[in-house]
């Protein structure tokens, strides 16, 4: 099988190895005196990134349309999001941290794409060729990115105060912090939520104008709609806690984890609802 | 806003924070939990419907407010505060996740066909209908009186909480439209045959007046289907056997495409067929030394060989190198007569094929007559027809009568609250994005500009 892999779909494996070697250097990072080090975690993030790029255009050229359709494409398009989100964060922050655990989400995800790899390229039905179709997977995948990043800065901030390992990623080191201020896990939590919840809002919506556009109705309880729904009031709940006295810290941290496992049921749990046959919603591929 | 309360600050006179956050949790409990019980134990003598989930939740919802402005104590602030929104999320995902767990609005026998002792219960409960039950209704009236309140609440408007007034506006907008679609619209299929008689009237599918036919204050008739179909592509396809059972249960072996290789990258226009070697998942290998579009046994100098008549794929073949463990082998194989080709590991095999050819579009071409006016139209998936206050979208279809001959099936929808919806949409999108990218810098521009006042009075 690693055979057949590297021979036929060598530009795929060349771009998990950047990932790889991309979150080598951010994790060597956390040691080294010499800001290099990290540099060189970004420079071959942003390869890794180009790379997921020329991925996505190639399927896109090779099946004629948006390659957004299987599984596996929307995979492969969400580890290039994720990384994207993340440098866009890395620069805004200042930190490169979390950089390792960006990257093993990506590289995580196209592991996963690689077991889920399309036997075929699939053609487009026609109740996917609509204006809607790019736009709505867009905001909804750069939105699963924002959720996803929030998601793993979650768990290290409930990590941190029991493992001191990550106490210790977490504190400052030279290098991968370069604002020189103490990270706020908390307060980069929210902020990343917020993000992305106004584009699963705009991804939700969308999507109701687009089905009502194809089949004549904005809302038909398909249990894909109500997951998403589930995954914007889950999230909506998150940002008016917020509010709440003692729901910031820990209790805010699980309930941007519950959040993004509801997202994570949303996208690829669909298949195992009761329900499912009913769905008009679950990938090719899956 | 007290970023920290989850309300308005108290009135003088009101008890203390702590008492106060008690009272609040307190009045949220007792308000969920009687939306909830209260719509189990009344659905027991009104059905679900969408009278019910309109009717029940403007009526409480309207009665919720009155209340809460009447009556004395933290009712209100209870109502518009960040805690019992909370909760009323929480409460409606579950209530959505509920959805997706049991099956929806199907005849009571498949329940207990599927769910045995228990589809009784489902049945009994209503849980059968969920969205359209008195619990849904009641916890919407909620959410509602929530919406409403936290909105009024911010009133006026400052550039510092549009978004959120705007959001929640939005909301509320959208709720309307939903509830008006709810009640008002109807839609149904409508079967046309292709050049055959005409429609009038739709039969109502969804909604109060379901089951009944709707007359539509035209006629429409399908002139004309066209199913336009993706062009013929041609593959060697890597299939694997595997144990699988059948509709009866009874085990079986059936074939898996695991991955293929297209004759062309080009897709249909196939001006450069494929030659290169390929790897297998078991790592033999293969190659196509020779693609004949047109395959015929062409007559030559030296004997009769392989040849093709034309560049067109009118009858394919390919004439396939492979080897497996180590050995190669060479065949010539038709799309037209499909035939394996053995390879590793053991149960596998290629195959030259023609790949479906899948729907790429279908679209209705009908003329509407009302009262001897005459127009002509176009619906296709993702572009429908409107006419007369009906719109018409392309859903399905399927042969019919003689060959060639097509229905198509279109959803008509009168749909009143659609507008409504939309532009909620809109003003949620505008009001969520101001609220979490906008209103962030303007704070955060207010603050810098607060402390650089302080420091230059500091140092004054």
């Amino acid at each position: 099988m690693l055979q057949y892999v590297l021979a036929e779909h060598p530009f795929f494996v060349a771009t998990g190895a950047l990932y790889a070697a991309a979150m080598a250097f951010y994790a060597a990072a956390w040691r080294s005196t010499k800001a290099l080090v990290g540099r060189v975690g970004t420079a071959l993030m942003c390869v890794a990134l180009l790379a997921n790029l020329g991925l996505i255009v190639q399927r896109w050229i090779e099946a004629d349309r948006a390659p957004f359709k299987s599984l596996f494409e929307s995979l492969v398009f969400f580890a290039f999001t994720t990384g994207v989100v993340y440098l866009v964060w890395e620069r805004l922050y200042r930190t490169r941290v979390f950089g390792a655990m960006a990257m093993l989400l990506s590289l995580g995800i196209i592991g996963y794409a690689l077991s889920k790899w399309d036997a075929e390229i699939v053609k487009l039905p026609p109740a996917l060729q609509s204006a809607w179709f790019v736009p709505h997977v867009v905001v909804y995948f750069v939105g699963y990115a924002a959720v996803g990043l929030a998601a793993g800065l979650a768990a290290i901030q409930l990590l941190a105060p029991r493992v001191p390992l990550v106490q210790r990623i977490v504190s400052m080191k030279a290098g991968t912090i370069l604002s020189g201020e103490a990270l706020d896990l908390d307060k980069m939590t929210y902020e990343l939520v917020r993000f992305g919840f106004v584009l699963l809002t705009v991804g939700l919506l969308v999507g109701s104008v687009w089905a009502k556009s194809a089949w004549g109705d904005f809302w038909v309880w398909d249990p894909k709609e109500n997951w998403s729904l589930v995954t914007w009031l889950v999230y909506g709940a998150y940002l008016h806690l917020r509010r709440v006295r003692n729901w910031r810290g820990d209790r805010a941290a699980w309930l941007c984890l519950l959040g993004f496992s509801v997202v994570m049921f949303t996208y690829l749990g669909m298949k195992f609802l009761p329900t499912a046959d009913a769905s008009a919603h679950v990938y090719s591929g899956e | 806003m007290n970023s920290n309360a989850s309300s308005p600050p108290p009135a003088a006179g009101a008890p203390a924070a702590g008492s106060a956050t008690d009272l609040e949790v307190r009045v949220t409990a007792i308000l969920v939990t009687a939306a909830v019980l209260l719509g189990m134990v009344l659905q027991v003598f009104i059905p679900p419907g969408p009278v019910t989930l309109v009717a029940a939740s403007v009526l409480a919802g309207a009665v919720l407010i009155v209340v809460s402005l009447l009556a004395p104590g933290r009712l209100r602030a209870t109502l518009s505060g960040f805690r019992f929104t909370s909760t009323l999320l929480v409460v409606l995902a579950v209530m959505a996740i509920g959805g997706t767990l049991i099956l929806q609005g199907k005849p009571p026998e498949e329940y207990a066909t599927r769910y045995g002792g228990f589809g009784a219960i489902i049945v009994a409960l209503r849980l059968d209908d969920i969205f359209h039950g008195l619990p849904f209704a009641l916890v919407m009236a909620l959410f509602v009186a929530a919406v409403i309140s936290s909105a009024t609440l911010r009133w006026p408007v400052k550039a510092r909480n549009a978004g959120f007034f705007i959001a929640h506006v939005g909301l509320l907008t959208s709720l309307v439209g939903a509830g008006a679609s709810t009640l008002l619209a109807r839609r149904g299929m409508i079967w046309l045959p292709e050049g055959g008689d005409s429609a009038s009237a739709v039969m109502v599918e969804k909604g109060p007046t379901a089951g009944q036919p709707a007359p539509l204050g035209f006629d429409i008739r399908l002139d004309k289907f066209d199913l336009d179909r993706y062009a013929s592509e041609y593959r060697i396809g890597f299939y694997v056997a595997e144990p699988g059972r059948d509709e009866q249960g009874r085990e079986v072996m059936a074939t898996r495409l695991k991955t293929s290789f297209d004759a062309c990258a080009d897709g249909a226009r196939c001006q450069k067929p494929d030659t290169s070697k390929h790897v297998l998942p078991g790592g033999d290998t293969f190659r196509v030394k020779a693609w004949y579009p047109d395959y015929a046994r062409v007559a030559r100098p030296t004997g009769i060989e392989h040849g093709t008549l034309s560049n067109q794929w009118r009858n394919p073949a390919a004439l396939v190198e492979w080897t497996v463990n180590g050995q190669t082998r060479e065949e010539l194989v038709l799309a037209s007569r499909p035939q394996w080709l053995l390879v590793q590991p053991p149960r596998s095999a290629l195959l030259f094929e023609k790949r479906e050819e899948e729907a790429k579009a279908y679209t209705s071409h009908v003329t509407v007559t009302r009262n001897g006016e005459t127009r002509t139209g176009i619906a296709t998936v993702n572009a429908p027809l409107t006419v007369f206050g009906w719109t018409f979208y392309q859903n399905s279809y399927q042969p019919a009568g003689g060959p060639g001959h097509m229905m198509s099936g279109l959803e008509a929808v009168h749909d009143p609250g659609v507008p409504w919806v939309f532009t909620g949409f809109f003003l949620i999108s505008v009001g969520v994005a101001y609220m979490f990218y906008v209103e962030p810098r303007l704070k955060a521009r207010k603050s810098a500009a607060a402390a650089a006042a302080s420091t230059t009075a500091r140092a004054a």
